[in-house]
């Protein structure tokens, strides 16, 4: 081979390099390059040009700023005031949310919103799967409604939580069980769930036990 | 627990599901929100596109035909708020026209004059280089694009991927040799 077409040959070759150094070749394009590179040592030396620059691609993207929750905040109203889709499953849930939404907008101390918001991704995951939980007993072997069927019943001081995304059901309902709570409503916008303790219970007390379980619950506070 | 994929979450959120939407949001919004920052190059801006793109994924959910990964999907809108905002700045005489904005060199020498190393100086020129250059720069090496999913993104064929990413790699070679730095390539 000649310098021009070897040239013309590790120029097309090289044009793949970053996408060699990402892993986001085709096999066929792969083996090719694979192939160029144990014959050409310039391009090894090449391929280490690109994976620096890849490094620092990264780091210069890693160091900016997270997300505020205000993007979060500002989509979630968004929706909220987008038209009722016509939608099946939307219809089926719509009493909730919106009974959920206004509970939270006129109650909830700013604190408490704030920290709901803080956590409200992490959850959400987690909301799709609790919600079997409700109506397998409440405190005291009382019962549980869902929300669209309204308050739970009963006198017992309520608790809004959220479970960490990791949680496992079993563990999740061993420990509403061994502190007599049990789930009143749920999942909630934000995949909230308030908990409904017996009457009498020291709602603050409950809380910072089930605070103290940083793997299952990641928010519990006293509902206002 | 189950991992929902981001097909499924889409179908969900097609569906009005309101925790699918939040998961597929915490799941995605650091990556969508920087490529916005590096794109507007605002705080802020970048921030209301993050809810705008995915404000357009809850209305256009059901639209996602499958054909490309989801976060390509995400990014083409992503994309799109951006310039539409960048548009606007143009329109406003705040900012000049996105696509022909040209690369920085002349604060080059101060990577010179800062002592930096190696990689801040890499960084540094990168940040110099036109807007277009950055973009591709970022999609390829940091979202991790193909040379497809970064054709569907940026909306041009797949050989002006692969052109557009050699000029921006060679500009910042220019621009680090400016710097003092000869990296013996191209």
């Amino acid at each position: 081979m000649n310098d021009t077409s070897m040239d013309k040959g590790r120029g097309e070759i090289e044009d793949l390099l970053p996408w060699y150094a990402t892993g986001r070749l085709a096999a066929a394009d792969r083996a090719r390059v694979e192939a160029a590179i144990d014959a050409d040592p310039e391009l090894v030396r090449r391929l280490e040009i690109v994976r620096e620059e890849r490094a620092e691609a990264i780091a210069a993207n890693e160091a900016l700023s997270p997300t505020s929750s205000r993007a979060f905040d500002r989509l979630m109203a968004a929706i909220d005031a987008e038209p009722a889709p016509a939608r099946p499953f939307a219809a089926m849930k719509a009493g909730l949310l919106e009974r959920f939404g206004d509970f939270l907008a006129g109650l909830a101390p700013r604190r408490l919103a704030y920290a709901a918001a803080a956590v409200v991704a992490v959850v959400a995951l987690q909301s799709l799967a609790i919600g079997g939980l409700i109506g397998r007993g409440g405190p005291a072997g009382g019962p549980m409604t869902t929300a669209s069927q309204g308050e739970t019943a009963g006198a017992g001081p309520t608790l809004l939580v959220a479970f960490a995304p990791e949680a496992r059901i079993d563990e999740i309902a061993a420990l509403l069980k061994a502190n007599g709570a049990g789930i009143a409503e749920g999942p909630k916008a934000g995949g909230m769930f308030r908990l409904r303790l017996v009457e009498g219970a020291d709602a603050a007390a409950v809380a910072a036990k089930l605070a103290a379980e940083p793997r299952i619950v990641v928010f519990a506070q006293p509902a206002p | 627990m189950t991992t929902h994929s981001d097909e499924d979450l889409l179908k969900r959120i097609a569906a009005g599901d309101r925790p699918a939407m939040q998961v597929l949001f915490s799941r995605h919004r650091l990556m969508v929100h920087r490529f916005l920052l590096r794109l507007v190059r605002d705080e802020t801006v970048a921030e209301d596109a993050v809810s705008d793109t995915f404000l357009d994924v809850w209305r256009q959910a059901g639209d996602f035909q499958g054909r490309s990964r989801v976060s390509t999907w995400l990014l083409s809108i992503a994309r799109f708020k951006a310039l539409t905002v960048l548009r606007k700045r143009r329109d406003s005489g705040l900012d000049e026209d996105w696509a022909a904005e040209i690369e920085d060199e002349a604060d080059t020498p101060e990577v010179t004059s800062q002592k930096l190393d190696k990689g801040a100086a890499i960084r540094l020129c990168m940040e110099r280089l036109s807007a277009e250059h950055r973009e591709v720069i970022d999609l390829v090496y940091y979202h991790e694009a193909s040379v497809d999913e970064v054709a569907e993104i940026v909306g041009i064929p797949e050989g002006t991927v692969k052109t557009r990413l050699f000029h921006a790699r060679k500009k910042l070679a220019e621009l680090l040799v400016a710097a003092g730095i000869d990296r013996g390539w191209p």
